[in-house]
């Protein structure tokens, strides 16, 4: 029965005209439903592959686990952020309007802590949101404008209404035949494969 | 009214233009034993993205091109009378001598104020998991956006010399000198600058998915090209949803005390201040809820007519407005509270000065613009108790447009009836707007809708990744992937297979 | 000022100019300067050279360089002769003169530039104090709407005339005779004396003089009393008690200043160790600056005077010539308030005096010195003086035999020496327009091409009091010498020169008729007196009064009877304007703007009624109203201003001027146009017939007119309305805490201070002990404050004229003004309290920047604009500020001024020249405020610095402090310990405004005491 589902799948290969023999750098499965996808993720998973992805149109809950994916470290870059803003705020008020050209305002201090709550809490919020932002590009590789996967017509809707995998050229796992058999019986409604 | 609206009904309309007319629903009863949806209709994921991005897709609609025409000409206003008044200094102003902040400080407390419905809808309301967020967040969050750029133009233009403004930044001058970070101005430039850059990372954060979208639909070359530059190469991804959504999570939650901080910082140019009236701890608290209060009312003023131009009525359901309705009227009455607070405060606090401030607001000179403050914003909203007007769109969007205004002339009370009638009764005067004034207040306005006209047409107006994870939600998923997972045997396969 | 005057190397400068112009040192000089013209220079002796000599000498002696005369800017600086030193500014002793009355004044000339003028305060009869009209004249020097040359009409043609053809018609008009003179009173015996020569040498002159507001009443008066004009010169330093019949002493009066000074002595002396305060009485119809000073106002209408002054005389009970006695006896009993201020005036024999004023028949003139010389004030509180020309009429019967000898056709040639009767006198059954027309040859001689100058056939420019030499006598009879600080700016002509321009073939100079007709008192050494007389600025011991008084008589019954039959119902009184006088200053930006000390109303002349009558009219502040007397009838906007008698409307002249050729009508009231006086105010002058000008007052009709019109006033801009809520919170004291701000303590005769002391405190608002939350800033140097005493402060604004003059202070115009956007640094709140609202206490209250050591506007601003210096001044830095104006806001003296527009934008030459070059001029968006005049204080210290000594006591005198006339701002150093500063604000009436805001003002304030009559003491 597997047999006869992968004879239905038909597996399409997609080429640069131009380039001199051309390599499978891409292999993309779509699946129908995010539950589907959630199986196939955990089977993909489990075949030990390293350079593989999803791609869903929406956060699919449970594929972290389903794909192994390990937390992020962005909280951290944060904090850092954080830490920099506040410091760097209330240094900045206290050198400029206490050190670097102090002036005498309302008989006060030329310094002091609560005058400069505001300044450096905004600064902190500043450089953490800037962080988590910033961050989130860096630990993403964004933006990175082309990748192999526009090539193909059908990943057209990984952002609308359609799930994929995405298995890389590079996986040392990576042979057309086999995975495009184990995509097969896992689901997938259709295979490709990205040559370049 | 009625007749006319019919009338204007196959203009203003867009129906022939594909967009369906979607059903109104009632989803607003609520019993515990059954949920009511927060989508009517029978949407999935296919017929909610082809819903939201024909929005963008389809020609622009007559409705669209008269509002966007009318909101351009108005602000052509500022184009004139912007130049004209550096030109000829603030004195184009009603501004005085007792009198140093007229208008164009109340503009900017009031826009900033509209600038803090989205970030809350979007930070607070995430946080809290409130689901039905998802439907109007984009849009309040562009609102948000579109509403500080006007806050913003105005600290620049009401100083004496604008073209010295910078001055205020923490660069270094020819005269070596740096801001003097005591004053409640320069909080404000960073308050007001951390505000904006924080909003915008955010607003423009949740539409990358969107934009890849819309780059991943888009026909024309152009359009693919801007959507594939704004998108980032966005392939939806997992391992990116994986650190995005982490971020988002994070900046949800540096966004929530940043929108507190915001307008409290801005009520610190009056609560640091010693001008009676102004003087005053209530003000922080006081004027965020304000700000939220304004806020979601304009939300409701643009969503209102929007979701029956644009058929979302099962997108923005009657639910959410309600919803919406139920936080306008507690702000409402927490402003209300705050009135009377201050009134106690000043009787309770026996300064003579202070008394005469908050009796000279209700019953001097400028009483009339205090009782049009009360009865917006008071009393207005106290309508919204019976669920047949929280739930009547009519309703609403007049009510909407009461507590708008009502807002401004609470800004208007604060600012210019204490300074008028402070302590050296010899210095008292009386405030007038001139037409610069006047001109420069409405053209605010209409950068404010041109920027908004533009966003519905090119932007996607409603979050469409979060509403496909909505959707899922009410969908019954499995729960089988996570055990799978956890016991890796074939077993899987037939549940595969089938 | 003495002192500076006197080691200022300029003293070469009171050496005679064209001895010095003959001197060897200075022909070679000038030959290098002027090759081709020098030989001329000094072989023509015509005016016009010698006053290039003189412009010369002076620029080389220390004066004037190139100001007028662009080649002087180019003196080599090797050759400077010694004197001479670039932007120091040097001062010259002068006089201004009012109603026949020589001030004394010392002007500050800067590179040869006049830019200030103040009091002489060596002056026997001046403290060196000076009117807000007096330091206002140097701005009108530079009126660039002063006419520049002569005019004529040509062919129905106004052209331009040379002054040879001017001198040349002159001539033959001299010759021709039947010439008539309409000159302006004055006091000059060198005008006298041209006036003797025009008599004597033009066959059948006819001299006539003529004044808008005058004393004649006062002549009058003396005269029925003593047979002979006398004038009465009044020592109130010794007054205790005073009764003013309708009089002003303190405001508009021409010894206004020797008078307020005096009567500062008596309220000060209420501190002395046995302390001692006078009793002042005014009974008025409208409320003048004496009467807002005044322990006790009685509002009665000037028509009722007369029988007040009666009753007075008769509770007085002092001898009387018979038939007068026997009048008084008739008049009905005085009330409980007269019989007090009679009680008073015997309990106090020799130390009381009354007062009439000029609106006063001369009957009641004579009541008044018959009570004073029965009280024994004659040469305590009261000292007589001899008038100028006691023998000629009333100035209202001159202009009445004019006009008949004009109608008769006995004149050829009339000649206006700076009058101006087509716009200040009463038609005379034709207008003067008319009367003019009907001679055939007319002159008018003036600085203002004006009303008059128009109707004539020929205008010569005359000059500037600062472009001319001349003297008068000050009100004690001194002889008080005027000298030129500048040449010509439009090379005019003065009043003596133009005469004899008329008599001599070879014109005399001004400098040699003046000095010539002062040789009489010069002692051995001509030139020694001379050159002391210039350098002080009078002719010490030339004062004709004396302590005794001339033998009374009676005969005088019968006009005081006649004045006592006032008809009843409304009046109407024409006021002397507080700023433009009779009108004469009207061009005066600076006078324009300075608000009324009493309605606070700028840029207008309003209709001032009793706020009774007012809700009796239903008319508020700004309505119009009509008043009609004398078949003549104008629409005025209403004034409703408390203290007013009921039936009383009283109106300001001197506006509604019409100076440029426009049609007349409202014109812009903007500052940049050159005449600024058009179609500012009303013509009140239009109601003024001649009955009216004759018994000071006229009986009206009052209605109220359609209509509103904006006053722009600096102060209550709601008008106090009892009727409606706002109104009454105006007026309500609770509300407003006047008694917080301007303190005032009620006492007797003899103050206690302890119990004063707690009074003042009481008056304050009840607040915590003010503690920082934080260690204050120590001030190590000198710590600079000020003292104001409103014991003393009589409202008079002349401060804020000097406080403009010092600091540049631009002029706003009306329509700023109505928006609130005058621009004073120093302002004088005039606040009303009580519950009469028809004769409340009013209280003048001087507010400026208090310098706060804890200033809330520095912390507020942005980007550090205005911030503290070591000494504690709060200083506004201008190209720092951005103009957010926050710090405004949060002033709670609003005190700070914000240039909306740029008000200083191209400014024309002439007025350029007036600028204090020590002061910057404000741009357009910058804040500005009073800095305690910083650049005098920076310049004592320089001068304290260069003559290797400490500052001391008095080195730094604002502008404010140096010119009030009652010494009511004293100003120094809080850590001297001696100084005047410290010892006033320690005083037990001290008191810090506003200091519950823990602001810690560096100004302190000194309450008012008032000495109501109770009734208790004797």
């Amino acid at each position: 029965m597997n047999t006869e589902m992968l004879d239905t799948l038909a597996v399409e290969t997609i080429t640069v005209e131009d380039s001199v023999d051309p390599k499978p750098v891409l292999m993309l499965a779509e699946f129908e439903t995010a539950d589907l996808l959630l199986v196939a993720a955990a089977q993909v998973r489990d075949q030990g592959f390293r350079l593989w992805d999803c791609h869903t149109p929406y956060p699919v809950h449970g594929l972290d686990d389903a794909m192994g994916i390990r937390p992020t470290l962005l909280p951290w870059i944060v904090l850092a952020g954080g830490a920099l803003g506040f410091s760097g705020g209330m240094l900045m008020q206290g050198w400029m309007n206490a050190v670097d050209y102090p002036f005498l305002v309302s008989g006060k201090p030329f310094w002091s802590i609560p005058a400069s709550i505001p300044v450096g809490f905004e600064m902190t919020i500043l450089f953490s949101a800037l962080g988590s932002f910033l961050g989130m590009l860096l630990l993403n590789g964004l933006p990175r404008l082309y990748r192999p996967h526009f090539r193909s017509d059908r990943f057209r809707r990984a952002t609308a209404d359609r799930f994929f995998i995405s298995i890389d050229g590079r996986d040392r796992r990576f042979d057309v035949e086999s995975n495009a058999r184990l995509l097969g019986e896992l689901g997938a409604t259709a295979v490709e494969v990205i040559e370049e | 009214m009625k007749e006319v609206l019919d009338k204007l009904s196959p203009i203003l309309r867009p129906e022939f233009t594909g967009n369906a007319e979607s059903p109104e629903i009632d989803n607003t009863a609520y019993s515990p034993d059954n949920r009511t949806p927060l989508l009517t209709g029978s949407d999935d994921n296919t017929t909610i993205t082809d819903k939201v991005c024909r929005i963008v897709e389809q020609k622009p609609t007559i409705g669209w091109w008269m509002f966007f025409l009318l909101s351009f000409s108005v602000l052509g206003l500022l184009g004139v009378f912007v130049p004209f008044l550096i030109f000829w200094g603030v004195g184009t102003w009603g501004v005085n001598n007792p009198v140093g902040w007229g208008y164009a400080i109340v503009n900017f407390v009031f826009w900033i104020g509209i600038g803090h419905a989205g970030t809350l809808i979007s930070a607070i309301l995430f946080l809290f998991r409130q689901k039905w967020r998802t439907s109007i967040n984009r849009a309040a969050e562009a609102m948000t956006i579109f509403a500080v750029i006007c806050a913003g133009m105005f600290p620049g233009i009401h100083v004496g010399r604008a073209w010295f403004a910078y001055w205020m930044f923490p660069i270094p001058n020819q005269m070596e000198l740096w801001p003097n970070f005591r004053s409640p101005l320069v909080w404000d430039v960073f308050a007001v600058g951390t505000y904006f850059t924080v909003s915008l990372m955010f607003w423009y954060m949740g539409m990358i998915p969107d934009l890849a979208t819309l780059r991943d639909r888009a026909k024309h070359s152009v359009r693919k090209f801007a959507y594939g530059i704004l998108a980032m190469g966005w392939t939806g991804s997992h391992r990116h949803w994986h650190v995005y959504e982490r971020a988002y999570l994070l900046l949800a939650a540096l966004a929530t005390p940043l929108v507190l901080s915001v307008h409290s910082v801005v009520s610190f140019d009056f609560a640091v201040s010693q001008v009676a009236g102004w003087h005053s701890t209530i003000f922080p608290p006081y004027f965020v809820a304000g700000a939220i209060f304004s806020g979601f009312a304009m939300v409701m003023t643009l969503l209102v007519p929007a979701r029956q131009f644009f058929g979302l009525k099962d997108v923005i359901t009657l639910k959410h407005l309600e919803n919406m309705n139920k936080i306008i009227m507690l702000t409402g009455m927490i402003v209300g509270y705050s009135y009377a607070q201050e009134f106690f405060i000043a009787w309770y606090s026996g300064v003579k000065v202070e008394k005469f401030a908050f009796i000279n607001r209700a019953f001097g000179q400028y009483a009339w613009a205090y009782w049009i403050m009360v009865s917006c914003n008071v009393l207005s909203p106290q309508i919204f108790w019976f669920k047949k007007m929280r739930t009547s769109i009519w309703v609403m969007f007049i009510v909407s447009i009461l507590v708008n205004i009502g807002m401004w002339f609470e800004r208007f009370v604060i600012v210019v009836t204490s300074l008028a009638n402070d302590y050296t009764t010899s210095a008292w005067d009386y405030y007038t707007p001139k037409l610069t004034d006047v001109a420069i207040l409405l053209g605010a306005f209409g950068l404010f809708f041109t920027l908004f006209a533009l966003f519905c047409r090119f932007m996607p107006f409603v979050a469409m990744s979060e509403l496909r994870g909505v959707l899922a939600a009410a969908t019954p998923a499995t729960s089988a992937p996570s055990e799978q997972s956890a016991s890796a045997d074939t077993s899987a396969k037939p549940t595969a297979g089938s | 000022m003495k002192k500076e005057i006197g080691t200022k190397p300029g003293k070469a400068l009171w050496r005679s100019l064209d001895e010095y112009a003959d001197s060897p040192e200075f022909r070679t000089l000038l030959e290098k300067e002027f090759p081709n013209h020098a030989p001329e220079l000094f072989h023509s002796t015509s005016r016009r050279h010698f006053l290039k000599v003189m412009g010369a000498s002076m620029a080389l002696a220390g004066g004037l360089a190139g100001c007028h005369w662009p080649q002087q800017q180019i003196l080599p600086h090797t050759s400077r002769p010694q004197g001479r030193a670039p932007g120091v500014p040097v001062t010259y002793a002068s006089c201004w003169e009012q109603q026949e009355v020589a001030e004394g004044v010392l002007v500050t000339s800067y590179d040869g530039r006049p830019i200030r003028v103040d009091g002489n305060g060596d002056h026997p009869f001046q403290n060196g104090a000076a009117t807000s009209q007096i330091q206002a004249s140097v701005l009108g020097l530079y009126d660039p709407g002063r006419s520049s040359e002569p005019s004529h009409d040509k062919a129905g043609h106004r052209v331009a005339a040379s002054w040879d053809e001017a001198a040349e018609m002159l001539r033959a008009a001299g010759r021709a005779g039947k010439v008539a003179v309409l000159a302006a009173p004055s006091s000059s015996l060198a005008l006298a004396a041209m006036r003797k020569r025009v008599l004597r040498q033009v066959p059948s002159a006819q001299w006539y003089e003529w004044a808008p507001i005058h004393r004649d009443s006062e002549r009058l008066g003396t005269e029925q009393l003593f047979g002979r004009p006398t004038r009465p010169v009044a020592d109130l330093s010794r007054a205790r008690v005073l009764v003013c019949l309708d009089a002003d002493p303190l405001m508009n009066h021409p010894a206004s200043l020797a008078h307020s000074s005096a009567w500062a002595s008596l309220r000060t002396s209420a501190d002395d160790d046995e302390p001692l305060l006078s009793r002042v009485y005014s009974v008025e119809s409208t409320l003048s600056v004496t009467g807002s000073a005044a322990d006790v106002r009685i509002p009665a209408r000037t028509a009722d005077i007369a029988r007040i002054a009666a009753q007075l005389a008769a509770a007085t009970g002092v001898p009387l010539p018979a038939d007068v006695a026997s009048i008084v006896a008739a008049a009905e009993p005085a009330d409980q308030q007269i019989l007090q201020m009679a009680a008073d005036l015997k309990s106090h024999p020799g130390n009381c005096l009354v007062m009439a004023g000029d609106r006063q028949p001369g009957a009641v003139h004579a009541l008044a010195h018959a009570i004073n010389i029965g009280l024994g004030a004659a040469g305590k509180t009261l000292r007589f003086a001899e008038v100028e020309r006691g023998e000629r009429p009333p100035h209202i019967d001159d202009l009445e035999s004019l006009a008949n000898r004009i109608r008769s056709d006995e004149v050829e040639t009339l000649l206006f020496l700076g009058t101006n009767p087509v716009y200040d006198a009463p038609a005379i059954n034709e207008s003067w327009d008319d009367l003019i027309a009907k001679v055939p040859l007319t002159i008018h001689v003036g600085d203002h091409e004006d009303e008059t100058a128009r109707a004539c056939q020929w205008h010569l420019n005359g000059t500037h009091f600062l472009e001319e030499w001349g003297e008068g006598r000050s009100w004690d009879g001194t002889i008080t010498l005027r000298q030129p600080l500048i040449a010509p700016l439009y090379d005019g002509r003065s009043c003596i020169e133009l005469l004899s321009l008329l008599l001599d073939d070879k014109p005399k100079s001004g400098h040699d008729m003046v000095r010539a007709v002062l040789e009489p008192w010069a002692g051995a050494d001509v030139d020694a007196s001379w050159r002391s007389w210039l350098h002080d600025g009078f002719i010490p011991g030339s004062s004709n009064a004396v302590d005794s008084a001339p033998e009374m008589r009676g005969g005088w019954g019968a006009a005081l009877e006649s004045a006592m039959q006032a008809p009843e119902g409304d009046e109407i009184v024409f006021l002397g304007d507080h700023s433009l006088f009779d009108g004469r200053y009207a061009n005066n930006g600076w006078l324009q703007e300075l608000p009324d000390p009493i309605t606070k109303v700028t840029w207008d002349n309003c209709a001032l009624i009793a706020p009774s009558r007012a809700t009796e009219m239903g008319v508020k502040t700004g309505d119009l109203i009509q008043l009609s007397t004398g078949g003549r009838e104008l629409e005025m906007p209403a004034f409703v201003l408390p203290c007013m008698n009921p039936r009383t409307v009283a109106v300001a002249l001197g506006y509604g001027r019409l100076l440029s050729d426009r049609a007349a009508g409202r014109l812009s009231r903007k500052p940049s146009l050159y005449q600024i006086a058009d179609g500012v105010g009303f013509d009140t002058y239009q109601l003024r017939t001649m009955e009216a000008v004759r018994a000071g007052y006229a009986p009206v009709s009052v209605s109220r007119a359609s209509g509103t019109y904006e006053l722009a006033t600096t102060q209550d801009h709601n008008p106090i309305r009892p009727d409606d809520f706002m109104g009454d919170l105006e007026f309500n004291e609770e509300q407003r805490r006047i008694g917080e701000f301007a303190r005032v303590v009620e006492t007797g005769f003899a103050p206690d201070a302890g119990d004063v002391a707690a009074q003042v405190q009481e008056a304050g608002p009840h607040h915590p002990a003010l503690e920082s939350l934080w260690t204050e800033h120590e001030y190590k140097s000198h710590r600079w404050a000020m003292t104001i005493d409103l014991n003393l402060c009589t409202g008079c604004s002349a401060c804020m004229v000097a406080c403009q003059s010092e600091n540049n202070i631009a002029v706003v115009g009306k329509d700023e003004v109505a928006y609130g956007r005058e621009m004073h640094w120093i302002r004088v709140d005039r606040y009303f309290s009580g519950d009469d609202i028809d004769n409340p206490e009013v209280v003048h209250q001087p507010l400026t920047c208090n310098q706060c050591e804890n200033a809330p506007c520095e912390q507020v601003c942005p980007v550090a604009a205005t911030v503290h210096n070591e000494e504690g001044l709060n200083d506004m830095v201008y190209n720092r500020c951005i103009g957010t104006r926050y710090c405004s806001n949060n002033c709670p003296y609003k005190v700070r001024r914000f240039n909306y527009f740029n008000n200083t934008k191209s400014p024309s030459a002439t007025e350029q020249m007036g600028y204090n070059p020590a002061v910057t001029i404000r741009a357009r968006g910058v804040m500005e405020k009073c800095t305690y005049c910083v650049q005098r204080i920076n310049s004592s210290k320089i001068r304290a610095h260069n003559e290797r000594r400490e500052m001391v006591d008095g080195d730094v005198l604002p502008a404010c402090a140096q010119t009030c006339p009652t010494r009511a701002i004293t100003f120094g150093d809080l850590a001297d310990p001696q100084s005047q500063v410290s010892a006033t604000q320690k005083s037990h009436r001290a008191y810090k405004m506003l200091a519950e805001l823990n602001v810690k003002p560096r100004t302190s304030y000194m309450a008012k005491l008032r000495n109501p009559a109770t009734g208790e003491e004797g």
